[in-house]
């Protein structure tokens, strides 16, 4: 132990540590709290950084005893007392604050370059963030955030508009505001997992195999439990005798209950083989090294082409059992059953044929489409194909648990809260009584924490033990043994005539869910379902087929199936208008639907069942369309000044959900203090987004009171009730609506307990701001002195509004992405300069955070497009495990021009006119941009990622 | 884990040689990167606070200290353009604020920032080991293989202009080919493969093999077109 005397923001400190430890360890066990890691110390995303003596660094990449004599600031230091600085106000007006692992990270970037340069230059701002990495909001907001700090230090205020606002005879909602929790965040509170774990906790550490595809015939643990500091061994032959999947979807899920904790079989390199709770990692290091495994090793099949062979190996080949639906012939079907395996229980029918490696099928459609092709004068028929892109949060997935009264607690950074309760509670055979989830703020979920990936295991493990145990994925775990979007091989063949009318499409979906069916029918028939009804077509059919393999785990990423569908879909429109010889942005015009068409298509949609048809509602689409190909000049050729770089634009029309109708459901309660605040208590899980500032927002709208009046606990199983979770953009419409009609049941209550307080009749009272209210007459009422009534010796209660949500209707969010790129044709050098997305959301609630949201994910999909690859060796093993190797985007990859615009329409279902605003926008960049790289050097690229090789293989350069 | 703190660079390459499996230790952007379960099993020699960071002229050249930031030389007004543009090839700005060039050649990875550069403009190390001090061509460190002398400084004996190439999926990724040159003096960092000295062509020898940046055949066609007035 050595003690490092330093000064640290301003003061004298003695840091106390081994000599040999990171600076970022010892600064967080010293309370710098908001010094954080998201890559296990490589050097790459910012979490970590402090500015030492002068300059900004990684503390982890920095020794304890380095920092002797350093004068060294943490994020904490940028506060003056609980006050955040001008910049962390910035970054939270701005909307850049969203799921902020690194957000104080950043604002101590920004605080520094300003403090040096008071007007940097956008190329400042690029090097200042240069080395950070930021998933959540995008970096466009950032450019913003200084500017507005910029203008508050010059004139005392801010000039810039944060954003557009959005219905003028509203208070709140439309009306950029500061979210709620953004002051928390960006100061570095301790709001994550990690910062629950008690001292003297056990860690959890899984031994994971190195086989893609092996029988595991014994796991011998005698000597690994001798190891001191060892408290116990999980394996596939001490585990419950549990089926359960952990996709954390509504109950009965559309996925197959295909595993146990841990499995009798292996099926991807880094499939859990043994959880060892022990004292310290390096215990349990030491105790993985001692585990004697026998492995019989079988073929593995990587690819869906694979799967599909005949007599390919199955992933999946033991009993197959059925809740309800379960075919006539299933005994017949299970005769050839491996005995050696484990079962796989659907809920009810996929079209699974595990006996083949599929995992769930679907199909249908509209019209006659072998006619609807032979109408055409073109048809086009193409194969692309999607990579396997990981949602990288920058916090991993992490969990801790603890027995608190005899119940399970877990903190959780998760999107489905009470998913988490039903799946741990069942694994532990325990009624969800005794499990208490609480969501902490998540940083970063995407959709990959939608899945139950690592509380399923902790939980049963705390459970079973007795002890507090902590567990967090290390990067590498998150790339190979986590969730990614399912790679997916679409054929699509579409037929059109020459004046532009598509008289026919065909999808062929073949997905690859991996080792275990997680969302394998509903993230493939979101190819579909999400692309074919945005178009006025006729005839229209999909088929699609999902197949077990052995890569690492597919499931939930923001966008589902949908950026896959929108990448075949509309590049088979731009291959098929090319043919033709038409515009593509005609085609499409001539070929979308509008408010009031009947969707038909939708019969042949539902996830598992029969869909609905309703008509379309609620629809900026046309808007979207005109507006940017007017920003973007579509059909004005731009020429590049040096002759080896070609320029050309292209688009995409989008559309998402918002929800689940017919399957979400959300909950909420608004409660009267007793000064007359309220506190909102939302099931709804905000993931950064800023769901709670939604809440907060109906509350302060309805009840006509300061947003400062309005606290919102979210997320807690115990104080919040159900809620099915936030994915599938459901949370402004089901979340929010819940809010909303809670708030309408509080403002009933307080009508009716004025009415009786003040002796007037209900309908001579109104409410007005802020928080009172009146009779005809004049009198007045403050909420405080109500509630004080109500709730004193002779009242008559506490008031508490209560509303839930339910929906058959569809809100449904639509829009369009252009962009504008540069091919380099003798390098195949890539460069977006130009990335427009427009998207109507109905009435963006938090129009600054809407608008970082779309930035954020047009980035991720920018990454997916062009940069991002998880690669495995020919043994399965994945290959890019950091994210060097994997290849996110940074701020030099965002494009130099991007404007995320909001068109204006108002939904009749979304609470005030809502709709959902982030999913959506992970669909356009691929198509645009593919379309795009077709214009300018006229060659389709049909993979992701679209890489300068490809391009110049494409242009016949090697 | 064992740091070692010596006095001077002689005793700093005393220790080496009495560790042999020790490394020195710079600016540790490399070392200390992902390092975490073996963090106590090994041995550093800090030779961060012994070692001149300065960047002046010397003579008809500049001399670099072995642990000059990258970040120091792509600002620095008394070195070619292209030498600077190398060194902000490391692209972010807390990792270029603390990555040594000395650390930057030792490593000699295929895709350095900048060792390119520095064959280009004929630059010349300045090593010192256990068994005295010498002077080495880039090019010859390279294929020295010498993991045992410090690089003190690295002189740069041309100041004419160059260009300097890097060719990557995107800003942080991996390159799958770094190139330079000035005048006639050409040089190439092909990832997965190895590097190439020379003229124009001498990338042709290089063997290119597949890695995650690219095919073979990409990065030799991409090492024949890195440079426009030889397209
Ligand atoms: C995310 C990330 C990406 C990176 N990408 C690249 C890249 O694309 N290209 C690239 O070239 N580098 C890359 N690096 C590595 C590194 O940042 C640079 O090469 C840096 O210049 C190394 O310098 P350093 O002072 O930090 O070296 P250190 O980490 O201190 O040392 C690196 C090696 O050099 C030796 N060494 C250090 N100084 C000397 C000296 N003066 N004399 C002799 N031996 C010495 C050490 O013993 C050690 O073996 C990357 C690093 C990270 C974290
Ligand atoms: S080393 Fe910086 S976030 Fe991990």
């Amino acid at each position: 132990m050595m003690d490092v005397r330093c000064t640290v923001n301003g003061r004298k400190a003695v840091l106390r540590g081994e000599e040999w430890e990171r600076l970022r360890d010892v600064l967080y066990r010293s309370g710098y709290t908001s010094v954080r890691d998201s890559d296990d110390r490589e050097g790459f995303a910012g979490s970590d950084t402090i500015i030492f003596s002068g300059t900004p660094r990684y503390s982890n990449l920095i020794l304890l005893y380095q920092a002797e004599g350093a004068e060294i600031i943490t994020p904490e230091g940028l506060l003056d007392g609980r006050k955040t600085n001008d910049v962390q106000d910035a970054m939270v007006a701005a909307g850049v604050v969203q799921s902020a692992y690194n957000a104080p990270e950043a604002a101590l970037l920004l605080t520094w370059l300003l403090d040096r340069k008071p007007h940097p230059a956008k190329e400042d701002i690029k090097e200042a963030l240069s080395g950070i990495f930021i998933r959540d909001a995008g970096y466009e907001h950032y450019y913003l955030a200084v500017k507005l700090a910029e203008e508050k230090r010059e004139y005392g205020r801010y000039i810039t508009a944060v954003s557009p606002s959005f219905r003028d005879e509203l208070s709140v909602v439309g009306k950029p505001m500061p979210k709620i929790d953004g002051k928390a965040l960006v100061s570095g509170e301790k709001l994550f997992v990690e910062d629950r774990v008690e001292p003297n906790s056990d860690i959890l550490y899984v031994l994971r195999s190195p086989f893609a595809h092996a029988y595991v015939r014994s796991v011998d643990v005698s000597k690994a439990l001798e190891v001191e500091g060892v408290v116990d061994i999980i394996t596939a032959f001490n585990c419950p005798d549990v089926y359960y999947m952990q996709a954390g979807q509504g109950n009965p899920e559309p996925s197959p209950y295909d595993r146990k904790l841990l499995n009798r079989k292996v099926r991807h390199v880094g499939d859990r083989v043994a959880a060892i709770v022990a004292k310290d990692r390096e215990t349990a290091e030491k105790a993985a090294a001692l585990i004697d495994v026998v492995y019989d090793p079988i073929e593995p099949v990587f690819t869906v082409e694979e799967a599909m062979a005949e007599g390919a190996p199955l992933v999946h080949n033991g009993i197959v059992e059925y809740v309800s639906g379960a075919p006539e012939d299933l005994d017949e079907y299970n005769k050839s059953a491996d005995k050696d395996e484990d079962k796989v229980i659907y809920q009810f029918p996929l079209h699974g044929d595990i006996r083949h490696n599929i995992a769930a099928g679907a199909h249908g459609g509209i019209g006659d489409i072998e006619k609807g092709f032979e109408e055409a004068d073109a048809v086009v028929d193409s194969t692309y194909q999607t990579s396997q892109p990981q949602c990288t949060p920058l916090e991993p997935h992490v969990c801790y648990g603890r027995i608190e009264g005899g119940r399970l607690v877990l903190n959780c950074s998760t999107q489905v809260p009470y998913h988490v309760r039903r799946i741990v509670a069942r694994i532990c055979q325990i009624p969800e009584n005794k499990v208490h989830v609480i969501k902490e703020r998540v940083g970063g979920g995407y959709g990959s924490k939608q899945d139950i990936l690592v509380e399923d295991l902790l939980g049963y493990a705390v459970w079973r033990t007795g002890h507090s145990i902590y567990y967090r994925n290390t990067r590498a775990e998150e790339f190979y043994a986590n969730s990614t979007r399912h790679p997916m091989r679409i054929r699509v063949k579409m037929g059109g005539r020459k004046d532009g009318t598509i008289t026919a499409i065909y999808m062929d979906v073949r997905a690859n869910t991996g080792p275990y069916g997680n969302h394998c029918l509903t993230v493939p028939m979101n190819a579909s379902s999400k692309t074919l009804p945005i178009f006025r077509v006729d005839n229209m059919y999909y088929d699609l087929l999902t197949y077990y393999t052995n890569i690492p785990p597919t499931g939930a990423y923001q966008g589902y199936g949908a950026p896959k569908g929108y990448f075949a879909i509309i590049s088979a429109m731009g291959e098929l208008a090319m043919k033709l010889g038409i515009d593509p942005l005609e085609m499409a015009r001539k070929n979308i639907v509008e408010e009031g068409y009947m969707l038909e298509i939708l019969r042949g949609l539902g996830e598992g069942r029969e869909g609905a048809v309703v008509p379309v509602g609620s629809c900026g689409l046309r808007e979207a369309l005109d507006k940017g190909a007017k920003m973007i000049e579509w059909g004005k050729r731009e020429e590049s000044k040096d002759p080896e770089w070609k320029i050309g634009k292209g688009f995409a029309m989008i559309q998402q959900g918002s929800g689940l109708p017919g399957l979400d459901h959300s909950n909420a309660q608004v409660k009267l203090l007793t000064d007359g605040t309220l506190l909102v208590l939302s099931g709804g899980a905000d993931l950064g987004t800023g769901l709670d500032t939604l809440s907060a927002k109906m509350a302060a709208e309805v009840l006509k009171v300061p947003m400062e009046n309005i606290s919102v606990v979210s997320g807690d199983t115990d104080s919040c009730m159900f809620d099915t979770g936030a994915y599938a953009s459901s949370g402004t419409y089901f979340s929010g609506n819940a809010s909303l009609n809670a708030a309408k049941d509080l403002k009933q209550k307080i009508i009716h307990e004025a009415s009786l307080q003040l002796g007037k009749r209900e309908d001579e009272l109104i409410i007005e701001y802020p928080g009172v209210v009146k009779a005809k007459d004049g009198t007045t009422l403050t909420f405080a002195s109500l509630s004080h009534t109500a709730t004193s010796g002779e009242g008559r209660g506490q008031l508490i509004g209560t509303g839930s949500f339910t929906t058959p209707n569809f809100a449904v969010p639509y829009g369009a992405h252009f962009a504008e790129v540069a091919v380099n044709t003798v390098t195949g050098e890539i460069k977006v300069l130009k990335f427009y997305a427009l998207q109507d959301a109905g009435t963006p609630i938090n129009p600054e955070l809407a608008l970082c949201q779309m930035y954020g994910a047009v980035m991720k999909s920018i990454g997916h497009t062009l940069y991002e690859d998880l690669v495995l060796d020919k043994s399965g093993r994945c290959v890019t495990t950091t994210f060097t190797d994997y290849c996110v985007p940074m701020i030099q990859e965002a494009p130099e021009d991007f404007k995320s615009v909001l068109i204006d329409v108002n939904d009749q279902y979304g609470p005030f006119g809502a709709k959902s605003i982030s999913e959506i926008a992970c669909n356009g960049a691929a198509p645009a941009i593919a379309m795009a790289i077709a214009d300018a050097v006229g060659v389709w690229i049909r993979t992701w990622p679209i890489t300068p090789e490809k391009i110049l293989k494409a242009l016949g350069r090697f | 884990m064992i740091i070692l703190h010596p006095e001077s660079l002689e005793a700093a390459v005393e220790m080496k040689r009495q560790f042999p499996q020790s490394s020195y230790l710079s600016g540790g952007t490399a070392l200390l990167s992902l390092l975490s379960g073996k963090d106590k099993d090994s041995c550093f020699i800090d030779i961060s606070k012994i070692l001149s960071a300065e960047i002046r002229k010397e003579g008809d050249g500049v001399r670099i200290g072995g642990a000059a930031k990258l970040a120091d030389i792509a600002r620095s007004e008394i070195l070619p353009e292209f030498i600077r543009k190398s060194a902000g090839f490391q692209s972010s700005l807390q990792l270029r604020e603390q990555a040594t060039i000395g650390g930057n050649v030792a490593l000699a990875r295929f895709d350095s920032y900048m060792i390119p550069s520095l064959f280009a403009s004929d630059a010349v190390l300045s090593l010192i080991s256990a068994d005295g001090t010498r002077d080495l061509q880039v090019d010859e460190y390279v294929l020295s293989g010498d993991k045992d002398s410090i690089i003190e400084s690295v002189y740069i004996r041309s100041l004419s202009d160059g260009e300097a190439k890097r060719f990557a999926r995107a800003s942080h990724a991996h390159a799958a080919l770094t190139a330079a040159h000035s005048g006639k003096r050409y040089a190439y960092g092909i990832s997965g493969s190895g590097f190439a000295f020379g003229d124009k062509d001498s990338y042709s020898t290089v063997d290119f093999s597949t890695d995650l940046t690219g095919s073979g055949d990409y990065k030799r066609y991409l090492a024949s077109v890195s440079f426009k007035e030889v397209r």
